[in-house]
């Protein structure tokens, strides 16, 4: 069995998990301190990908950045990379793709904390980002775990968006759902039980952690 | 003195409240805003402290303009030394007692560290979390806080309103001695009329968004004999009449009137026992 789309599977989701982690912390925090009419638009941009399939998510992507339009001509001749067909472009769906999975959490969180924290904060001339980091993240560590697995677990799975924007290249956008897919095509019954079978235990493994340590097991098995 | 003049409007179409507020409050003394719930007490805090904005008009500190809408200041918050103690606390809870206190600034003075935490009796909460404490507790230490900011003006929303009376006493005292050493300036929230005759140095009454009497808290009372409140007779029944005191109403037996001679609209003056 071929360990690369595993380990593809495993970086695309590290590095989509990582960019959307500082990506959502400012604008969950711009959404739930702003009284900007523009507030629900962004917020209808953001769930999105929860309802769309992805194959639509992946057709315009391929419409606006391919490479023969303008703007992927541009991104190709200004920083020399083709956002199709590449695992520059995997990454940039995927952001895109699972986007509300780490919103959403951690925007929940935001919310539930007492708007007296930021205003004593700021009473005591305390700047937004010391606010953000020493009162409003460490208190929502639960909330920030459940969008960093959701986000991570979500990403391993995606099929229809890496399907239509990575294509099956080895090495390069073929990841372990696209080899799958493969398997069965070719008749790779066992491989592809393999891999299944792998994706699912990490799957479980990850969301079995995620409701212990926020339902507080650990900390009782500690104790 | 702090001077207050503006409006402000709350909420759109029929939800709608309307602050109307002129009022002035002492520098370095005990100021307490009196009146019942939903008459705009923690509105006005908000809007001094610059949290709410106002629609129009100007608030200024000994002579210094914090807001201003005709020359459109505003003074940002950070600059304004205001400490506010919240109906919720707004404490930590990621943080220690200590942390907490030591979030407000580094170097707090140790004489008033010190001091604070003899006065207010927090030694030995100094290491626990907030979630732990109780109300009383947290109570006690949202007013350290606020006091090791060492504020020019501390503003205290209702601070003491969810504590038993031999509690709510001994806070008070804490406060009287804390501003009268350090000197600065509090407004509290309170609508509770012996808070205001035992600590307060000035008392402003609200009601429906409008200060509708301001001064020393004998306002409240008779001049002439102790133990007596001023009132307002605002109905008289059969068997009893309905009487004002400050934001309050009283209804009072006939049986207990010594004297019934007057009219509805007439001030009065009843004895409190």
């Amino acid at each position: 069995m071929d360990l690369t789309p595993l380990l593809l599977t495993f970086k695309l989701a590290a590095i989509t998990t990582l960019l959307l982690f500082f990506l959502a912390i400012p604008l969950c925090y711009w959404l739930v301190q702003t009284r900007s009419k523009l507030k629900p638009f962004v917020e209808t941009v953001v769930s999105l990908p929860l309802v769309l399939p992805p194959t639509v998510l992946g057709f315009y992507f391929l419409l606006f950045l391919g490479s023969n339009t303008s703007l992927g001509l541009w991104i190709q001749n200004t920083f020399g990379i083709s956002l199709v067909f590449s695992f520059t472009g995997l990454v940039i769906a995927s952001l895109l793709y699972s986007l509300p999975f780490m919103v959403h959490p951690i925007q929940a969180g935001l919310t539930s904390l007492s708007k007296s924290y930021v205003e004593t904060g700021q009473l005591m001339g305390k700047s937004r980002f010391v606010i953000l980091c020493k009162i409003l993240l460490p208190n929502i560590k639960p909330a920030i775990l459940t969008g960093v697995v959701l986000t991570f677990a979500h990403t391993i799975g995606e099929f229809g968006v890496v399907l239509m924007i990575g294509g099956n290249i080895p090495n390069q956008t073929k990841v372990a759902s696209i080899a799958i897919y493969d398997e069965v095509e070719s008749l790779n019954y066992a491989t592809a039980n393999l891999y299944s079978l792998i994706l699912l235990g990490i799957s479980f493994a990850i969301l079995l952690t995620v409701y212990l340590v926020n339902g507080g097991y650990l900390k009782r098995v500690v104790r | 003195m702090i001077r207050c003049q503006f409006q402000k409007t709350y909420g759109s179409g029929k939800q709608t409240f309307h602050l109307n507020i002129k009022a002035s409050f002492q520098s370095n003394a005990i100021n307490i805003l009196f009146g019942p719930s939903g008459a705009g007490k923690t509105s006005l805090l908000r809007l001094i402290s610059g949290l709410d904005k106002v629609d129009e008009g100007s608030v200024s500190v000994d002579r210094v303009d914090w807001i201003n809408t005709q020359t459109k200041t505003f003074m940002p918050l950070a600059q304004r030394n205001i400490a506010y103690v919240f109906q919720d606390y707004g404490l930590f809870p990621n943080m220690t007692v200590l942390k907490n206190l030591k979030f407000v600034q580094k170097k707090i003075p140790q004489q008033l560290f010190n001091d604070v935490i003899a006065t207010l009796e927090i030694k030995h909460l100094l290491m626990v979390k907030p979630n732990e404490l109780s109300g009383g507790q947290k109570q006690r230490i949202a007013l350290a806080r606020a006091l090791v900011q060492e504020p020019k003006l501390l503003l205290l929303d209702e601070p003491l309103t969810a504590l038993d009376e031999t509690l709510r006493n001994k806070l008070q005292t804490y406060l009287v001695y804390l501003q009268q050493k350090y000197q600065f300036t509090v407004i509290m929230v309170s609508h509770n009329l012996q808070e205001v005759l035992k600590i307060a140095d000035r008392v402003c009454v609200i009601n429906y968004g409008e200060i509708i009497e301001e001064g020393k808290p004998t306002i409240l009372i008779s001049k002439n004999t102790q133990n007596t409140l001023k009132a307002t007779v605002l109905d008289m029944e059969k068997e009893r009449i309905t009487v004002r005191v400050g934001i309050q109403q009283i209804k009072i037996d006939k049986k207990q009137i010594v004297n019934l001679d007057f009219q509805k609209g007439d001030e009065v003056e009843i004895q409190i026992s």
